[in-house]
């Protein structure tokens, strides 16, 4: 060590020789290691008495720096995080952020219609069915609310927002009718997906989807609300593309 | 307790935070394994620095050890892994083949292992291995008996005292003479800056 050396107690070194091999009794042992850590000049007689130990029983050695243990201790003081460790931060950051760029669209639209976040509560489609049909909250809700505030056609989304409810309609087939006979012809209010048409797979069609006015509603939207919070697209687009249409007796009820 | 029995009790202080107990055990293996180090990394600077890395590496991973190996045998294995990596990572061919740290220990001509040694450092090296063996030779014959039977032949104090028909304490007393005599002789040489940089 490079601190300069004191005197050592001869008792002390006898203590230190015996402990080096095992022998020392267990009371001895505590009070002697309480003097290792705070005594250096006890310490380098430690390393001198284990080399000469390696030297007896032919062992290789090489002797390194005095300073190799200080800069050890000094290395182990800084704070410093592994690398698995560090792996384990980023990939939870990753998840976290994973998670709100999925979830965050809903709470944002939750938030932009007029019911706030805390009202919103998940339910399951089966209990949609038997519950007045929530009020769209978004476009990822595609119930399609007439000028004349008329609910028509609910395409069951995978969370349901309830609140403002409204009377299901008893037979969503002619109501849908009505819907897409009221809403104008402005892409934004188009119904995206016609309740009472039960389409073949490919649910959405590939030929003509052009000239398709639900998918350019969707677009539309879509784009709204992009501008809006440049999160809003992702989620409502798989909505549309995966939810059934169901028959206009059952609207609402997302069985799949 | 042997002294294996004493790597586990001051592993075990380690794992639950005490950085004295790893601080004595870098002192008690620094100089074996910088030597093993020495077969990898001709350089000494370089050397050092590995023997730091190496030490970080296994204070990290000291919570895994659980003590079904010996502990000079794991931080052998890291030494060796971590002298490989350096040789990789500074685009340096590490040796294809390995040799267990029983084996080298016990290797013939394991002094001619690091011949890569500047000089000095080999100097130094050749010049504690025979003030050792000198001070040994020097000794009376109680002590080198008692010294030689704990060092070389690896008894217990008890199986010593049994050996030489003594009490256990006078033993005690025996062996600590014994290195206080080489001791003595290796302070000049462990303690200079100049000789040991």
């Amino acid at each position: 060590m490079s601190t300069p050396m004191n005197p050592i107690d001869e008792r002390l070194c006898e203590q230190l020789c015996a402990y080096m091999d095992g022998e020392l009794p267990a009371d001895e042992a505590r009070f002697l290691e309480r003097r290792l850590a705070n005594e250096s000049a006890l310490r380098a007689k430690w390393e001198r008495m284990q080399l000469a130990s390696a030297c007896l029983k032919g062992q290789s050695f090489r002797p390194m720096s005095m300073q190799l243990s200080r800069r050890v201790s000094e290395a182990l003081a800084t704070p410093a995080q592994s690398p698995s460790r560090r792996w384990r931060v980023w990939a939870t950051a990753a998840s976290i952020a994973l998670l709100a760029l999925a979830f965050a669209p809903r709470m944002f639209q939750s938030g932009s219609s007029d019911h706030g976040i805390g009202q919103s509560v998940p339910m399951l489609a089966s209990q949609r069915s038997a519950k007045p049909s929530p009020s769209p909250a978004s476009a990822d809700f595609v119930a399609i609310e007439s000028t004349s505030g008329n609910v028509t056609t609910t395409v069951a989304p995978q969370v349901a927002t309830v609140a403002r409810p409204k009377p299901a309609p008893a037979h969503g087939g002619t109501d849908a009718a009505q819907t897409l006979a009221s809403a104008s012809d402005s892409p934004s209010q188009f119904p995206l997906v016609e309740s009472g048409v039960s389409k073949s797979w490919p649910r959405a069609e590939l030929s003509g989807a052009a000239n398709d006015p639900s998918i350019e509603a969707y677009l539309v939207r879509h784009n709204q609300m992009l501008a809006n919070d440049g999160l809003g697209g992702f989620v409502p687009y798989v909505d549309v593309v995966t939810n059934t249409p169901t028959p206009a007796t059952d609207a609402g009820d997302d069985s799949q | 307790m042997g002294e294996n029995e004493l790597d586990l009790e001051l592993v075990k202080r380690v794992q639950r935070g005490d950085k004295t107990a790893f601080d004595l055990l870098v002192l008690k293996y620094q100089h074996r394994i910088g030597a093993v180090i020495g077969r990898f990394v001709h350089d000494h600077a370089e050397c050092q620095d590995i023997a730091q890395e190496s030490f970080i590496r296994a204070y990290r991973a000291i919570g895994n050890f659980r003590g079904d190996s010996q502990f000079y045998t794991w931080l052998y294995r890291i030494a060796v892994n971590t002298a490989k990596n350096h040789l990789v990572a500074s685009k340096r061919r590490p040796p294809t083949s390995d040799v267990d740290a029983e084996d080298a220990e016990h290797f013939a001509g394991a002094t001619r292992m690091h011949d890569n040694d500047t000089p000095e450092h080999e100097l130094l090296r050749q010049e504690i291995a025979r003030e050792v063996s000198a001070t040994v030779a020097a000794l009376p014959a109680e002590l080198r008996q008692a010294i030689t039977l704990r060092e070389i032949e690896g008894l217990s104090y008890e199986e010593i005292a049994e050996t030489m028909e003594c009490p256990i304490g006078t033993v005690r007393s025996r062996i600590f003479r014994a290195r206080e005599a080489i001791d003595a002789r290796l302070r000049p040489l462990m303690d200079s800056e100049r000789v040991r940089p």
